[in-house]
């Protein structure tokens, strides 16, 4: 029904109401049918039948290609929009999903209100429910397919703890097997899944090598490995490992209203109790977060969310509370808001603190983190920065502003080493990029006494240099195929007293360069503006 | 530690107050370093819970006024050292951070904080928190929070005007975090009304090198001080020729003999 129903829904009039229409694929051995629709199916189409045969006894049936990528994708997105039911969910086949409900029932006011509600809604969306609900993801699995509920109660509830009965008069299909697996349960007269349970294990494999008879005694033994398996997986004997869609949050609070939230006073007040409770949660654990995710369910499906990040991990409700409040406000209640959220990521372990008598240098700290929290939660991170250095002696290399809260995880903290005194003089304040002046008055290999920037003609009174810097020849090298010269610093001080970082990037005469390819094809006319020094200033000293 | 003595051994705690690191010890002075201006100051330094507005004297003054910002902010770390360790103890990364605010105007203008720099004027780089605002109105606001939480040793601010509500705001939330904010505000633009203490600087020919006449040495600003609540009279019109050590992290007063170092360029070129 599934892919049918999907194809109804992405582009509707695609399916023809009256007539009876099938899906079709290609197959080994042709054209078969993979999907059909509920007049089809009335009139005897079977899926797996070859598309021949059906049209011999089916003029009318209207066949397309079946489309899996799209079921795929369809199917991956309803699983997604499941997480409204719980936290964990997943495909399971090509024409399921799941949901892990555990502890959620009690919110729609028990199981079989749980199942109304998602049959509801998936019945508004124009697909065709049929829940399995229970214990274990095989049983789930199982009764979903296999059990015949009414149709206008699509659902079978398996309650807890007696997966078994429940299971018991469905078919040995309901289990997960490989279709062989099946038919050789069909064979030794096992049709139903009650009458697996009395045997005993170590018969069934030796009756499963009997019927095969072919010596592949191997095959046997994973065939009747496996039927134990998922007989024991569907029952909750065995563990049954899940991987779902999104990975659940590590720690998380939830509040539901009887009556959906509307105001910002209402989701304020809301937000200080999930993060009250959630406090709670992680301190019993000891951990700390470094990151809140608040997710205001709207009643009309739709999901909005708020995610701040913290330098250091916490769980000071207050700090949460602040952080959010940035972001509160840019949160739109739409219709109403009837499920909150509040998750903690990134956790990391945090003992409880001793709160001393004086105010502390480490308590001080603290506040520094709050701080840079509130700034980055405000601003954004790319503009809060804090120092690090560079491994470099290109003046503009030497340095890395980079953002006071790392996104990968990585705890930023203030107390990084003071960087190395560079024995010659730096200006406090670098211009980036530098800016190109034009120098009059030049004496070769010496410092400008004149020289041109802005606009404005400084005359220099004191000068210091050159301080030679080599360039980095191993990193222009790929990109432009040719280094950068090299270059020579000066201090310089003008009439008025501003002081200035001027650079020459290159040599003259081109002396110590390396020589260019074209220069030995013979140049009887040198190009001077291309080899000519160029002069810039790099920084300013107060 | 020799026995109680009988009259002290039903006292439950410790004299919290009287401790060295308690906030009523002056371990948060914050001074220039120069007598002759620091004993202008009620106090005897700068309001460590108010706000200080910086102008230039013109537009061309601004790297003068940003580095002498620099240096006050060196002197701040100094003086709440120096409550904890000892003179000449080796320097370490001062707890408390620095917080430096911004707008992209300013970087564009006269460039951006360089470390390397920084630390040749004695000011570690890593102690700062760098806020490059995208507006003037997020500029203030992280001013506020800065000054507010205390968590914080000084809120240094480029804006362009400080009208008379986010000031203050400002004043109000550096006496509430016990944390003093400087201002640094365009030449022409009106005085911040809450700052308790303003100075204008004039950019001055610089020193010579004390081994090289002809390279430059140690920066010279003339400091004037245009407003101080609470000083003196006479203190108003204070005007001194200051400069940047280096080596000892304090300013001194230009000596009279070392403004002759560029007035004869000629000669000191022959020689």
């Amino acid at each position: 029904m599934w892919p049918i129903e999907r194809m109804q829904r992405q582009a509707p009039g695609s399916v023809p109401e009256a007539e009876p229409f099938a899906l079709v694929e290609k197959g080994a051995h042709g054209l078969r049918i993979s999907a059909v629709s509920v007049v089809a199916a009335a009139a005897g189409v079977a899926v797996g039948a070859a598309l021949p045969d059906v049209r011999a006894a089916l003029p009318s049936l209207v066949v397309r290609p079946a489309e899996a990528t799209r079921d795929r994708d369809a199917l991956l997105a309803l699983a997604g929009w499941l997480t409204r039911y719980g936290p964990a969910s997943n495909v399971d086949g090509p024409d399921g999903v799941w949901v892990d409900v555990s502890g959620v029932p009690h919110l729609f006011g028990g199981e079989t209100q749980l199942c109304a509600d998602l049959a509801t809604r998936l019945g508004r969306l124009g697909f065709t429910a049929r829940i399995g609900f229970a214990d274990t993801l095989g049983a789930a699995h199982a009764l979903a397919r296999f059990a015949s509920p009414p149709p206008t109660r699509p659902w079978a509830i398996a309650p807890a703890g007696a997966a078994g009965t429940a299971l018991a008069p469905l078919p040995v299909a309901a289990l997960r097997l490989a279709p062989e697996a099946t038919r050789l349960l069909v064979r030794l007269g096992l049709k139903r899944v009650g009458q697996l349970y009395g045997l005993p294990r170590s018969a069934l494999a030796a009756r499963f090598r009997e019927v095969r008879q072919k010596g592949a005694r191997q095959a046997a033994d994973i065939a009747a490995a496996m039927l134990l398996l998922r007989l024991d997986q569907a029952l909750g004997v065995a563990r049954e490992p899940r991987s779902p869609l999104v990975p659940p949050p590590e720690a998380l609070s939830r509040l539901a209203f009887a009556d959906p939230l509307l105001t910002a006073e209402g989701v304020e007040r809301a937000l200080d109790q999930l993060a009250g409770m959630l406090t709670v949660k992680l301190a019993d654990q000891g951990l700390g977060a470094r990151r809140f995710r608040l997710a205001l369910h709207r009643a009309d499906g739709t999901v909005a969310e708020a995610v701040v990040g913290t330098s250091v991990p916490g769980r000071d409700p207050l700090h949460v509370r602040r952080l959010m409040a940035e972001r509160l406000s840019a949160l739109d209640a739409g219709f109403g808001i009837d499920v909150a959220t509040l998750e903690a990521g990134r956790l990391a372990p945090l003992g409880a603190r001793q709160i001393g008598l004086e105010a502390t240098a480490e308590a001080d700290n603290g506040d520094a983190t709050a701080l840079v929290d509130r700034l980055v939660s405000r601003l954004g991170v790319a503009h809060v920065r804090i120092w690090s250095p560079g491994a470099s002696h290109i003046p503009e290399r030497a340095e890395l502003w980079r953002v006071a809260i790392d996104t990968q995880g990585e705890a930023v903290t203030h107390a990084s080493p003071p960087p190395p005194r560079v024995s010659a003089r730096r200006p406090p304040l670098l211009l980036s990029p530098p800016e190109p002046i034009s120098v009059i008055a030049e004496i070769p290999e010496g410092a400008p006494q004149h020289f041109v920037w802005r606009r404005l003609a400084r005359r220099i009174v004191k000068s210091e240099g050159p301080e030679r810097i080599a360039p980095e020849w191993w990193r222009h090298i790929r990109s432009t195929g040719r280094s950068p010269g090299t270059r020579d610093y000066y201090r310089l001080e003008d009439t008025t007293g501003a002081r200035y970082w001027v650079f020459r990037e290159g040599l003259y005469s081109g002396e110590g360069d390396l020589p260019e390819p074209e220069s030995e094809t013979g140049d009887g006319c040198p190009d001077e503006r291309d080899d000519a020094p160029r002069w810039f200033v790099h920084g300013v000293f107060g | 530690m020799s026995g109680h003595a009988p009259g002290t051994r039903h006292r439950p705690w410790p004299d919290v107050s009287a401790s060295p690191r308690s906030p009523l010890a002056r371990v948060d002075a914050w001074t220039l370093g120069e007598a002759a201006f620091d004993a202008c100051l009620p106090g005897g330094g700068l309001d460590s819970a108010g706000l200080v507005e910086l102008k230039p004297g013109d537009h061309g003054d601004w790297p003068a006024t940003l580095t002498f910002a620099l240096c006050l902010t060196v002197r701040r770390q100094m003086g709440s050292l120096e409550g904890e360790a000892a003179p000449g103890a080796p320097r370490t990364v001062p707890k408390k951070p620095v917080l430096w605010c911004t707008t992209p105007r300013f970087a564009s203008e006269y460039g951006r904080l360089y470390g390397p720099g920084l630390a040749g004027l004695g000011l570690s780089p890593a102690s700062l928190i760098m806020v490059d605002a995208p507006r003037e109105s997020d500029a203030l606001w992280a001013l506020e929070e800065g000054l507010r939480s205390g968590g914080i040793m000084l809120a240094v601010g480029l804006l362009k005007e400080v009208d008379l509500t986010p000031s203050r705001r400002l004043g109000l939330a550096a006496s509430t975090g016990r944390t003093p904010g400087l201002l640094l505000t365009p030449p022409s633009s009106p005085p911040a009304p809450s700052a308790s203490l303003r100075l204008r600087l004039r950019r001055l020919p610089g020193a010579s090198h004390p081994l090289d006449r002809s390279a430059p040495g140690a920066p010279r600003v003339r400091l004037t001080l245009e407003r101080c609540r609470g000083a003196p009279p006479a203190a108003e019109t204070l005007s001194l020729d200051l400069e940047w050590c280096d080596v000892t992290y304090r300013f001194r007063l230009v000596a009279d003999v070392a403004d002759r170092a560029h007035a004869t360029p000629g000669a000191r070129q022959r020689a």
